[in-house]
């Protein structure tokens, strides 16, 4: 029985599902679970926050897979709802330290490289732009320093008194909160986005 | 106060029974369940960390496909998660000495408890339950019309604390659960067979 679910798409397993098949529930969430995880990764401040997020984020989903109508695909959609769980458990977070939200803070310049004269390049670029600096702080200056700077790794080791895995591993957190943030602004808007910061 | 129950495991076994049944027990008793594991000192690994928070979502789906699923109307208790390096069986028992929970949770097959070292968490603790060695599944045990399956998995739930050894469980531990008034019975009957783990 397993064995034949492995065969399935996840559309054929949601329908599965919907028709009361545990086995099928079993098969979509053993494909997803990891994924969902290292998504919340990145948005936590630790592992044990990110699989709060993910067992939260999965049971919503799941609670919810009856409005799931195959406009996008399954795992678009998972993902969209673990970035949303994620985002407002993270703006709840920071209206509880009382973090600056966007745009009340000063704004270092940031020199992005224009593109030759593609429109959707500098939409992009703008975009990512006002995410980069909707990140709390130490995301940010992190990112500006590596990037924007060229600070080496062993320069952000002394900055920030970490060890080398653990700034390559902010690194790739914050990298990657960023491109969920970005996906979510085009499905979503920026501004939608933006407030959920 | 909120009740604690404490499921020890190794996240390297098959701990999934365990884990439902902890899960089920907490939902039932409206108390938090924490999960213990430890990873060994000499752990090849390089993420340790991650490996214990997969098994334990691993575990989760498998709870809520056979619990969740059945739309039993209680709700999910959140989890504490407890991870520690060392030793599992020193750790565990460092731990027990210094937390009190109201009822610690054995499976002999999913952590690295003997029957001896057993004895020193029954010491250190307020109430134990051991539940007994797991025997193959049934296959597709949970095939079947929706109000069976209930009916099945609530009787799981029972009977696998029917074999199971329970020591120094106080009796007004299950007071809670006046609602269900056959569980609580049940339970009662239960108490007279605490018993030494050696």
């Amino acid at each position: 029985m397993k064995a034949d679910l492995k065969s399935l798409n996840d559309s054929q397993l949601i329908g599965l599902i919907q028709g009361g098949n545990r086995e099928a529930f079993g098969e979509l969430y053993d494909r997803y679970y990891k994924k969902v995880y290292h998504r919340c990764l990145s948005f936590a401040k630790d592992p044990d926050e990110a699989f709060d997020l993910a067992q939260e984020s999965l049971m919503k989903a799941f609670d919810k897979l009856y409005t799931f109508r195959g406009d996008s695909s399954f795992s678009t959609w998972l993902y969209t709802i673990t970035t949303r769980h994620c985002l407002a458990g993270w703006k709840k977070e920071h209206r509880k330290k009382g973090v600056a939200l966007p745009g009340q803070a000063d704004q270092p310049a940031f020199d992005i490289p224009e593109a030759d004269g593609a429109v959707d390049r500098i939409e992009q670029e703008t975009i990512m732009f006002q995410l980069l600096h909707a990140l709390p702080e130490p995301e940010l200056q992190l990112l500006m320093l590596k990037y924007k700077d060229g600070v080496s790794i062993e320069g952000l080791q002394s900055t920030f008194d970490l060890s080398s895995s653990a700034i390559k591993m902010r690194l790739k957190r914050s990298k990657e909160k960023l491109n969920a943030l970005y996906s979510l602004a085009l499905t979503y808007g920026l501004e939608q986005v933006l407030t959920l910061l | 106060m909120n009740k604690k129950i404490l499921f020890p495991f190794s996240f390297e076994k098959n701990f999934h029974r365990g884990y439902s049944w902890t899960m089920e027990l907490a939902s039932r008793l409206n108390a938090t369940p924490f999960f213990f594991t430890v990873i060994p000192s000499h752990q090849p690994d390089q993420n340790p960390v991650s490996n214990v928070y997969h098994s334990l979502l691993e575990a989760r789906g498998n709870y809520l496909q056979y619990f969740r699923l059945a739309k039993t109307g209680k709700s999910i208790p959140k989890t504490e998660r407890l991870i520690e390096k060392g030793d599992f069986t020193w750790s565990l028992i460092r731990f027990v000495k210094k937390t009190k929970f109201d009822i610690i949770v054995v499976d002999l097959q999913a952590s690295e408890l003997s029957p001896t070292t057993l004895q020193d968490v029954v010491e250190n603790a307020n109430g134990v339950i051991v539940l007994p060695d797991q025997k193959e599944a049934p296959v597709n045990s949970l095939a079947g019309p929706s109000k069976a399956i209930e009916k099945r998995i609530r009787q799981d739930f029972y009977d696998i604390l029917a074999q199971s050894n329970l020591y120094k469980v106080p009796s007004n531990f299950f007071h809670t659960l006046g609602r269900d008034k056959s569980l609580f019975n049940f339970l009662h009957g239960l108490f007279r067979k605490s018993q030494n783990p050696l």
